[in-house]
């Protein structure tokens, strides 16, 4: 039971962690990017890469490595294209913006990387286990469960703690009389960009850790990210860390039953909890 | 001193200033009547950067002013509706004004200023009343540390003794040598703190003078553009 509660804990919080990024992107910016899952996946070329250059790196290089060049490009991919996308009073335009981003992104994973599936060699890490209070425990899943709550304490505390995060959620409000209190509305934006760019490809690099990815694999984790985002509320950090953990507890609930069956599952649930919000009229 | 010569400023197509110049001095209130869409909030929108379309001269301690940087050249609004960031906190508010600037206003002495805010503070600004919003919107804008403070329709909705409460702060806020360009749909309690008064009419100035002895009735032409 209680390894069954680690699991779920382990795979939800790593779903969160995926879809903080896109509640970030439409939480603040206003733009359904569907770019999100190319980018999870491109953390985990990242990572695939840094390692195979220089194998002996630790860990948290890897992950620094992954998020600086992820949040790098969704910077400028912000500044040079979706910024301006963002002034047409249609969100449609820059929502179709981000669909040809992804699109550039898979392809250009697919002609310098290839189609194989790849996957983030951890060592040791992979099989060993702890015990913790007359329980073993598997490392890698216990790695990966701190590094997406980490992840969220980190990024609660810039949204809510900070003078910057306090600029993002004004700008997210009212970005015109954020602009006239002196805030540079554009390089918000950009940062925001970076963060949800970044959170990505850390969400990409646990992923590499536990299972291969491939240039195709971004399409699966957008739809997740999506689910988890209109379960646990648009821009809601907490909700959304709540939703990751509870689907990914029906996944592995139902992999019990269904060895086979458990992201059906998880996309049943998903679409139960919409029917419950509009029979309920909670669907907005 | 802020100074507007000739300004005009477009909605699209449609002209909605022309020919505005007046003056507001440190330290005085300019109170700017008129009827609903005679331009008021447009002046004080343009003059916050919030209309692109402007044309004309605008100059602020004898420097040329440039709206699309009110912030640091110290120039605040308190808009019509107060439109408050609706996700933080009172005091969230008002520190997103503390940037920048340096000067008095301190959140200690706007806490000071307004008292209620200070037990309000981690109240968001949909739990408060119209008058808390509303001195939450004066916070904010008086955070940047400003020089000249515009006001539209600060009084809109309130009750009449925190309407009293309201211009009492503006009256602290002037005493420490801040120029307040006000808008107020009551012309009387606008004209009684303030030392100029310019009434627009379409876009236009239609009067415009000392404010002492100024009533509804004595406006009525330059309001309404018919024959007094």
């Amino acid at each position: 039971m209680i390894e069954l509660l680690f699991q779920g804990l382990t795979l939800g919080a790593l779903y969160g962690l995926i879809g903080a990024g896109l509640a970030l992107s439409y939480g603040i910016l206003r733009v359904v990017n569907l770019a999100h899952g190319e980018f999870i996946t491109l953390g985990a070329f990242m990572a695939v890469g840094l390692v195979a250059a220089q194998a002996t790196l630790p860990l948290p290089v890897v992950l620094a490595g992954a998020f600086g060049g992820a949040a790098l490009l969704g910077a400028l991919m912000q500044v040079a294209f979706v910024e301006r996308a963002m002034s047409f009073r249609d969100p449609m335009v820059a929502m179709l913006v981000t669909f040809g981003l992804a699109v550039m992104i898979r392809n250009g994973m697919l002609e310098t990387l290839g189609a194989n599936l790849r996957g983030l060699d951890v060592g040791g890490l992979a099989q060993a286990r702890i015990e913790l209070a007359g329980q073993s425990f598997g490392l890698l899943p216990l790695v990966t469960l701190g590094i997406a709550a980490a992840a969220f304490a980190v990024l609660a505390g810039l949204i809510f703690r900070t003078q910057f995060g306090r600029e993002v959620r004004a700008v997210s409000d009212r970005p015109d009389i954020a602009a006239m209190m002196g805030i540079k509305v554009a390089r918000v934006h950009a940062l925001v960009a970076a963060l949800s760019a970044g959170l990505a490809a850390l969400a990409g690099v646990l992923l590499a850790m536990r299972a291969s990815v491939s240039p195709f694999s971004g399409v699966a984790h957008l739809l997740i990210a999506f689910e988890v985002v209109v379960l646990g509320g648009i821009g809601r950090i907490r909700g959304v860390l709540l939703a990751g953990l509870f689907l990914g507890m029906v996944q592995v609930i139902a992999q019990r039953i269904d060895a086979n069956a458990g992201m059906l599952y998880v996309h049943l649930t998903f679409f139960l909890a919409l029917v419950f919000r509009a029979v309920t009229g909670r669907l907005s | 001193m802020l100074r507007l010569e000739g300004v005009g400023a477009f909605h699209g197509q449609a002209r909605a200033l022309e020919g505005v110049s007046l003056t507001v001095e440190s330290g005085q209130t300019h109170a700017l009547v008129g009827a609903n869409g005679a331009g008021k909030s447009t002046l004080l929108r343009l003059l916050s950067g919030l209309v692109p379309d402007w044309r004309g001269t605008i100059t602020l301690d004898g420097r040329p002013y440039d709206p699309r940087h009110a912030a640091a050249r110290g120039v605040a609004l308190v808009p019509e509706g107060r439109l408050l960031f609706d996700s933080l906190t009172v005091e969230e508010n008002i520190l997103i004004g503390q940037r920048g600037r340096p000067g008095p206003w301190t959140l200690a002495a706007l806490f000071t200023l307004f008292p209620i805010l200070r037990e309000k503070r981690h109240s968001r600004p949909g739990d408060l009343s119209g008058g808390q919003q509303q001195m939450v919107a004066i916070a904010r804008a008086l955070a940047t540390n400003p020089a000249v403070l515009l006001c539209d329709e600060i009084a809109l909705g309130l009750a009449p003794k925190v309407v009293d409460e309201v211009y009492a702060a503006l009256s602290q806020v002037r005493a420490q040598g801040l120029a307040v360009l006000l808008v107020d749909q009551d012309i009387a309690r606008a004209c009684k703190d303030a030392a100029q008064v310019t009434c627009l009419l379409k876009g236009r100035v239609s009067h415009q003078g000392a404010a002492a002895g100024v009533t509804a009735h004595s406006l009525r032409a330059a309001y309404f553009g018919v024959a007094a």
